[in-house]
């Protein structure tokens, strides 16, 4: 599609669950991988009688979710009620927010894949609850009302926009954001996080607005960005054949890589919201909302410029940041003093890859035992020896420097492994001559060798090191 | 031995407490009575004997052990069928919800048993409440104990009969337009409609969420005020509920003290055309009566009154075809049989489950929430209601309580019932503004009209006032207003 | 006077999933009509600068804390159909 033709115009509603212990209303578990209906009360369930108490903390982490994107907190807001039938939405209408919602404006910085910042606005940040599941067996449909009622912000941007990557690159940072804020987990395969785009084409970047569709059920950060490319390729290809771009909802099929249409609806949708007569006004102390505003954690983006600014390459700062858990870590870790261009390589290419989860980092490692093993690194305790220290760390041991000196002890020194190999290389003239001659491969047979002979720990790496430098500086000369 | 059928509460309770009557005993004669004289009026839809006998066995042993103070020990309790009960039939009346047995109760019936009472069974109801005359329930009309020709009102029709036919000393029903007082009026029982956000809503089937209210039905303003104490009050599992402390409501010593020097206001769009004169009479008498004791009547005038019913028929449909979306037959209650899509399921399930009043008052709420007519119908009838509550407010600057009659007509012949519903709409004329205004009010007979039927007068508080609508009441009792 | 048509009330029914035969249609029509009609008369009250009355009194944003509370009862058992622990209902059909 050529790009300096037609403009992509992309904004995005985005449903991020808040990490709260119970519901938005009922006091029923907000927890993941339940057996079915097991988070069900008769509120869940809408039973009759049943009457909704709003949850203190949904309000709390909606309030620093909502700072933490820079958008406007209203004094008064209301709950309303939006009606429509679905077997997942057991009042037969969902607590929403519409006329007048929690938060309105805000913006997102964010970094393209390019490395270039940009900024998108947002319209309104607001607080409702979520439905239950229904999956599809052969001839029926089962719910289960486990997610029904886990409070949910809704973040509704600016149509802004403008690709595909641009739109996956803003839902990165917003994850991170709402990760870093401690107020998700940002979990697409999980749920709690889903993106629904609206999506249209324009020529130029001075026409006014196209017909946009809506495309839900985007679950993944590549779907977003398959899903987008391609409706934007299909409003192209029916505009240029005349067509008309209708106002729908479509959905994105991942089998088939195109957005399709949602079954045709005979008679408009119409949610005749209604304020909810069961709850008040959500009045917002002001003293409170500064408190909350006090609270709010930086931004990772910031986060990120500082480790840079610090020395810290960019990808490795970009990694730092994506956890709170790990970016706190790594504070702690130089404020004890370590060199954040040593601690960095060492979290991003020795830690996170050895733990399931990053934000288990602190669970599995103490910073003053990396800052020690980042000292260790400094007083030229090899690289091995601090790996296998750190490994050993990790595998719940304590105390980095006993750790360091036992591996180092354990290991071979240099000058008996200058003797083991010297030996090694004495027993096998003819494989040295055919190494000489251009076998490299048989550098393997070497370090099986002196591995073997090593009388203790020997790093493989280092004995083939070793192993190379000797064999190539002492090529015979040959007689000429 | 005074009829524990006929005795106070209050006189019932310390029978019960002193070991003189055990409950057990209470509530055997008051199922005797159910069974021998419900056939005809049908007050109750499930009476479960078993039930409310282990029940009483256990106040018995409450009291034997000491457990505490019991306001309502052995008092038999009837209770309207839109009102939760654990382990017994809850139907609202509907189709729908028929074979509903609910794992929980109401916490007004928590209330009531924690407080002694035993409820004995549950009361006939319009479909969801949505009613005047209780024919729309699938058990068919309540009749009245006064006339069995004539409608004993409704929606709390059963509740109101119940107490009127001395079946039981008290009863709970459900209040959104006038569903206590008119069938309070009608029988010629007691019947208060507490301040909006009084009484606890949680187990309530919800009808009109901002109107609903949950009040007692009795034989004298005593045994009002005694059930009212032990229901009343802050709860949080409902967030509407309030936490305006419940004033003391002990019996008054003097009880026309309440009436001397006390400012009565009387609205004169209340008394205007539409008025049957039988009713008009009583409350002139009342209003004799009152100022012959030391209270002075104001007339004055609730300008916004001749739209209270308008304003009524768009918020309280709305609300209802919103708390009505629930019922689809999936999660509890009747489901449609045979249907193989989603569609059919929720077509057949609803349309079969609900009965003609509650499908118009749906379609009712449906037309005036959806786009297009919202503003002009839902908003401009919630901005009328402010209007009608500033009314009231102003109102009570100048007088402590308001004085008018319940309803248009005494209780009307069932085969005579409109068939037009708006003209049966209109006849809520005198109870609906307090609803919209959320102030308390309390029908009390206050007469008869020609032909020997009761005739009720309604008190109208300011909010929260329930102890003077009660006083007011025991005072008007005193002088034999009704009597 | 507005009137509501069988358009309209078709359309009202579907919202609220109720389904209207043709006899129904035509009570409805006249008794619907007659209702909207008579509410009508609300336009000619002068509301200028009210807000809308949602609840008669005075609320307090009511909150809980966050506190996970013991499930009060069994209500998943009163399902007419259950499944695996899962309502059942007519399969759901979500692409064409």
């Amino acid at each position: 599609m050529s790009t300096t033709e037609w403009e992509v115009v992309v904004g995005l509603e985005v449903h991020v669950q808040l990490l709260t212990e119970a519901k938005l209303f009922s006091t029923q578990p907000n927890e993941f991988g339940k057996d079915p209906n097991t988070a069900v009360d008769d509120l869940v369930a809408g039973f009759p009688g049943a009457l909704p108490v709003l949850n203190e903390e949904a309000i709390r982490l909606s309030l620093v979710a909502g700072l933490a994107l820079g958008a406007d907190p209203q004094p008064r807001s209301v709950f309303e009620r939006k009606h429509y039938f679905y077997p997942d939405l057991p009042k037969g209408y969902q607590i929403s927010q519409y006329a007048r919602p929690l938060f309105l404006g805000g913006r997102l910085r964010y970094r393209t894949g390019d490395g270039e910042t940009r900024t998108c606005r947002l319209t309104r940040v607001h607080l409702e609850e979520d439905a239950g599941k229904t999956s599809h067996r052969a001839g029926e449909s089962l719910v289960d009302l486990n997610r029904a009622g886990v409070p949910l912000l809704e973040i509704v941007t600016e149509p802004d926009l403008r690709s595909a990557a641009d739109a996956a690159d803003f839902l990165r940072e917003l994850r991170r954001v709402v990760r870093f804020a401690r107020i998700s987990d940002g979990n697409m395969e999980e749920g709690s996080l889903r993106c629904d785009a609206n999506v249209s084409v324009r020529r130029g970047s001075d026409a006014p607005f196209g017909t946009r569709a809506e495309i839900k059920n985007l679950n993944s950060f590549r779907f977003v960005e398959r899903a987008i490319l391609h409706e934007a390729e299909r409003q192209v290809r029916l505009l240029r054949r005349n067509g008309e771009v209708v106002q729908e909802t479509r959905l994105y099929d991942e089998g088939r890589d195109r957005t399709v249409a949602m079954r045709g609806k005979e008679y408009a949708e119409d949610y005749r919201y209604m304020p909810d007569p069961d709850l008040p006004a959500v009045v917002l102390d002001p003293a409170f909302i500064e408190e909350v505003r006090a609270s709010v954690p930086r931004s990772p983006l910031d986060v990120w410029a500082e480790y840079t600014h610090q020395g810290v390459p960019d990808e490795a700062a970009r990694i730092l940041t994506d956890t709170w858990e790990v970016a706190d870590f790594f504070d702690a870790v130089l404020a004890l003093g370590a060199d954040p261009r040593l601690v960095a390589p060492l979290v991003v290419n020795d830690v996170l890859p050895k733990l399931d989860h990053a934000w288990e980092i602190g669970e599995r490692l103490r910073p003053d035992d990396v800052a020690a093993l980042i000292s260790s690194l400094g007083s030229g305790v090899s690289r091995s020896v601090v790996e296998s220290a750190l490994t050993r760390l990790l595998s719940g041991e304590t105390d980095a420097r006993r750790l360091v000196a036992e591996v180092a002890d354990g290991q071979l020194g240099s000058d008996e492994l200058d003797t083991v190999v010297t030996a090694v290389l004495t027993e096998h003239p003819e494989q040295v001559a055919r190494y000489r001659e251009g076998h490299a491969k048989l550098i393997g047979f070497f370090v099986g060798r002196v591995l073997q002979a090593s009388p203790a720990e020997v790093d493989p790496r280092v004995a083939k090191e070793t192993l190379e430098k000797r064999l190539n500086e002492e090529a015979p000369r040959r007689d000429s | 031995m005074t009829d524990a059928g006929r005795a106070p509460v209050a006189e019932l309770v310390e029978m019960v407490v002193r070991g003189r009557l055990s409950a057990r005993d209470v509530v055997e004669s008051c199922l005797a009575r159910i069974s021998e004289n419900d056939g005809e009026i049908r007050a109750f839809v499930t009476v479960e004997a078993e039930k409310a006998l282990a029940r009483a066995d256990e106040v018995d042993r409450r009291i034997r052990e000491d457990e505490g103070s019991l306001p309502l020990a052995g008092v038999p309790v009837a209770v309207k069928d839109n009102i939760l009960t654990r382990g017994l039939r809850t139907t609202a009346g509907s189709r729908i919800l028929e074979n509903l047995v609910p794992p929980h109760s109401a916490t007004v019936v928590e209330r009531l048993e924690a407080a002694g009472a035993v409820v004995v069974g549950k009361t006939n109801l319009d479909e969801f409440a949505m009613g005047s005359t209780t024919d729309t329930s699938i058990f068919g009309p309540t009749r009245n104990p006064v006339d069995t020709d004539r409608t004993a009102g409704g929606s709390s029709g059963g509740s109101a009969a119940a107490v009127g036919a001395g079946l039981v000393p008290a009863a709970l029903g459900s209040d959104t337009g006038g569903s206590i007082r008119q069938p309070a009026a009608f029988t010629g029982t007691v019947g208060l409609k507490p301040t909006y956000g009084r009484v606890s809503r949680y187990g309530l089937v919800a009808f009109g969420s901002s109107l609903d209210q949950i009040g007692p039905f009795g034989r004298c303003v005593d045994d009002v005020a005694r059930v009212f104490a032990v229901i009343a009050g802050h709860d949080p599992r409902d967030s509407t509920s309030s936490r305006e402390p419940v004033p003391e409501l002990g019996p008054p010593s003097e009880p026309v003290n309440a009436l001397e020097g006390l400012r009565v206001g009387w609205p004169t769009e209340y008394f205007a055309k539409g008025l049957d004169p039988g009713v008009a009479e009583v409350l002139s008498a009342v209003r004799e009566h009152m100022t012959s004791v030391g209270a002075e009547i104001v007339e004055l005038s609730l300008p916004h009154t001749e739209y209270a019913i308008a304003a009524y028929y768009v918020i309280a449909p709305a609300e209802a075809s919103s708390n009505l979306s629930r019922y689809d037959g999936i999660r509890y209650g009747r489901r449609a049989t045979h249907a193989d899509t989603l569609d059919s399921l929720y077509l057949r399930t609803r349309s079969e489950g609900f009965g003609d009043e509650v499908k118009r008052r749906i379609l009712l709420g449906t037309f005036v929430l959806s786009s297009g007519y919202f503003d002009a119908y839902y908003l401009q009838a919630q901005r009328v209601r402010r209007r009608i509550r500033d009314d009231f407010e102003r109102a009570f600057e100048a007088v402590d309580v308001l004085l008018t009659p319940t309803t248009p007509t005494p209780a009307f012949r069932l085969d005579e019932k409109p068939s037009d519903p708006l003209s049966l709409y209109l006849a809520d004329v005198y109870t609906v503004a307090p609803s919209l205004a959320g102030v308390p009010a309390l029908s009390l007979p206050a007469g008869e009209a020609p032909g020997g039927l009761p005739v009720g007068a309604q008190l109208i508080a300011p909010w929260f006032r329930e102890d003077r609508l009660l006083a007011v009441g025991a005072g008007l009792e005193a002088i034999g207003v009704g009597g | 006077m507005k009137g509501l048509t069988r358009e309209e009330l078709r359309h009202l029914g579907h919202l609220a999933q109720l389904e209207l035969s043709d006899t129904d249609l035509e009570h409805l029509e006249g008794e619907l009509s007659r209702i909207v009609g008579y509410v009508e008369q609300l336009s000619a009250v002068d509301v200028e600068g009210v807000e809308p009355l949602i609840q008669p009194i005075a609320l307090p944003t009511v909150t809980r804390p966050d506190v996970v509370g013991e499930e009060p009862s069994s209500v998943v058992s009163t399902a007419p159909r259950l499944k695996d622990g899962m309502y059942v209902v007519p399969p759901v059909i979500e692409n064409p």
